[in-house]
């Protein structure tokens, strides 16, 4: 199996099966554009991630390496967020900066299956609550003034539970 | 000029600043995301120390070019080159105002992340979590109530009044998000309530529905169903389970190829079957309707020739006649449920000895009234048989072993509480077909042995603990 190097933005470089590595499309397309040769000693370098988020990334790539392709989005499927597998769980059990690296990181590499796993995660964190509490939860300011505050209460109204 | 890129400097985590005030030239709102690898503490005095924020006239200005790419409506990674911002710090005299990066003390992750990853989060939420987010700050507010956040479904799935829900969203989305809106597919509402109201609404604004599911709403009726259905002539799939005030559907403009009428007791044949409106359905369930009578089953079968799963379990007031009518579907169906219809005994059963040539999936679970010339029935027209249940049933020995012979393809077999079979009967229909079968269950049967220990290895049996 042959491999490639991947350099984090702090310089650390990660020695993975090449195999593994595509599962980021944007890895897979910058192999394909450059025609690098598999054999060759280069090094991938990615300045957007950093070495700890890196690992974290590698590491859920080598354990799904195996998945089948995620399915394009059905229009007419819902949505589930409770589909997490108790392994993605286990892993996510992080901080939210690191939780929100790996959404960036995952966008950046373009890596559906973690970026579908990671956003269900926060917004698993966003269901059920009130928008103080959402608030809070991820540290936003309430930027609305109090009229406008008062309006969106009003026009939301119904949401409140029966 | 001094240049930062984030990569010069790094610490530890991303924060990202909002520069909201410049200079007076530039004093318009610049959405900026400048990222460094830092910690919040840290990036101030990591600020102090590249003596930042200590130059006395400093203007600030950037670039952001992380535009949102969209092609054909999906979104697109951003290259290396885009994904940081670069921070450019000019020394000049016309600045400023203090407090440039006064907002980072409060910073949110997520503020770190663009609104299309925001809006692909929040997309996983379904409407009453959706409309109560759009309440935490203006940027939710306005990525929520945007064109985007609305094209594809619309999912109640909390106890809220849906009539509400609809007029207040509808009356919302009118204006800025209109051309998309109408472009949502797929509604489902399940656990809330809503009535013919919130459906005259949604037909007049969503007349390209394709997926319609309300479950278990008292307050839809026939006729905001009907109305419904001869608007939204696109509707390719209906689920309706537990409506109980509807007695029928019109299928004049709209032709579904999937229906759902479990549960919905009241629903009767001249509602739903005295046009020839069912010529598309391939997937019907019936289930618990119990005033469906022989004579609706008779025009379904007159009608539906590309009907390949039809589910009629607890309809109760079917009898033989049902089957002869089904005959005629014989050419196309695949899957077959007559579940607890006790009125149809062997008389009916007979039609199954009649070659059904498509057949796969029979379900006669808790058919009492079918013995045994009803099985041998079942053995010798049904030869594509993959999987049976016959749970609940009143299945002998001797009916057993004709379905082995005869049944070449089974797969599975459901014999749950099958309380006339023996070991010696059911051994000898596993050595008959022993080859094919991949699944039995015998739960609650009367069969004493160690059979589980015998033939676990070949197939997988799900046995009750206690008999063995």
């Amino acid at each position: 199996m042959s491999k490639i190097k991947l350099q984090s933005s702090d310089g650390e470089t990660f020695e993975v099966e090449i195999e593994i590595a595509k599962c980021s499309v944007t890895i897979k397309t910058m192999l394909e554009d450059l025609g690098m040769d598999e054999d060759e000693e280069e090094v991938v370098p990615l300045p957007n991630v950093n070495s700890a988020i890196l690992r974290k990334v590698i590491q859920w790539a080598t354990y799904h390496k195996d998945d089948p392709p995620p399915p394009e989005d059905d229009e007419n499927k819902e949505k589930r967020t409770d589909d997490i597998s108790s392994w993605d769980a286990d892993f996510l059990k992080v901080d939210q900066g690191t939780l929100f690296e790996l959404i960036l990181a995952a966008n950046y590499l373009d890596i559906k299956g973690l970026l579908d796993v990671t956003c269900k995660t926060v917004a698993n964190m966003i269901k059920g609550k009130a928008p103080e509490e959402i608030r809070k939860t991820f540290n936003i300011k309430n930027d609305f003034t109090a009229s406008e505050e008062e309006q969106v209460r009003k026009e939301n109204e119904w949401c409140e539970e029966k | 000029m001094l240049s930062l890129c984030t990569h010069d400097i790094s610490i530890n985590q991303n924060v990202s600043i909002k520069i909201k005030k410049l200079s007076g030239k530039l004093h318009k709102f610049i959405k900026s995301r400048v990222s460094f690898n830092s910690d919040i503490k840290n990036m101030n005095k990591l600020l102090k120390s590249t003596r930042l924020l200590n130059v006395g006239r400093t203007r600030v200005s950037s670039y952001n070019v992380n535009e949102t790419k969209k092609e054909n409506g999906k979104r697109k990674p951003y290259k290396s080159a885009e994904i940081y911002p670069v921070l450019m710090v000019y020394k000049t005299d016309d600045f400023i105002e203090e407090d440039v990066f006064q907002p980072t003390i409060n910073i949110s992750n997520i503020d770190l992340i663009d609104d299309d990853i925001l809006e692909y989060i929040l997309s996983f939420l379904t409407v009453v979590d959706l409309v109560r987010a759009s309440g935490v700050s203006k940027r939710f507010n306005r990525i929520i109530w945007g064109a985007d956040m609305w094209k594809k479904s619309l999912i109640f799935d909390q106890p809220v009044d849906v009539d509400d829900a609809i007029e207040t969203i509808t009356s919302k989305l009118w204006l800025n998000a209109y051309p998309k809106w109408v472009k949502i597919t797929y509604l489902s509402v399940t656990n809330a309530q809503m009535t013919d109201k919130a459906l005259n609404i949604l037909a007049r604004h969503l007349p390209s529905l394709l997926y319609l599911k309300i479950h278990n709403c008292d307050g839809v009726t026939t006729d905001g169903l009907c109305q419904f259905t001869s608007t939204c002539e696109k509707l390719s799939r209906i689920d309706i389970s537990g409506c109980v005030n509807v007695q029928g559907v019109s299928f004049n403009a709209a032709r579904p190829i999937y229906a759902n009428f479990t549960g919905c007791s009241r629903l009767r044949d001249y509602g739903f079957f005295d046009t020839t409106n069912c010529y598309d359905l391939v997937i019907l369930y019936l289930n618990g309707c119990s005033e469906i009578t022989d004579w609706g089953i008779g025009c379904l079968s007159n009608h539906a020739k590309k009907l390949r799963k039809l589910v009629l379990a607890d309809c109760i007031r079917l009898t033989n006649s049902s089957l002869e009518h089904l005959r005629n579907l014989k050419d196309c169906l695949e899957y077959l449920s007559i579940s607890n219809t006790l009125a149809i005994t062997d008389a009916g059963a007979y039609y199954f000895r009649l070659d059904w040539p498509k057949l796969q999936h029979l379900d006669i679970s808790g058919c009492l009234s079918i013995v045994h010339g009803g099985f041998y029935d079942i053995g010798v027209g049904c030869k594509k048989l993959r999987s049976l249940n016959i749970a609940n049933t009143n299945v002998c020995d001797k009916a057993l072993k004709d379905l082995g012979l005869n049944l070449v393809n089974l797969k599975n077999i459901n014999l749950k509480n099958c309380y006339f079979i023996t070991f010696k009967g059911f051994y000898s229909f596993l050595m008959e077909r022993k080859t094919s079968l991949k699944k039995i269950n015998i739960k609650g049967c009367n069969i004493r042995s160690k059979v589980g220990h015998v033939f676990s290895q070949n197939y997988f049996i799900e046995y009750d603990e206690t008999p063995f």
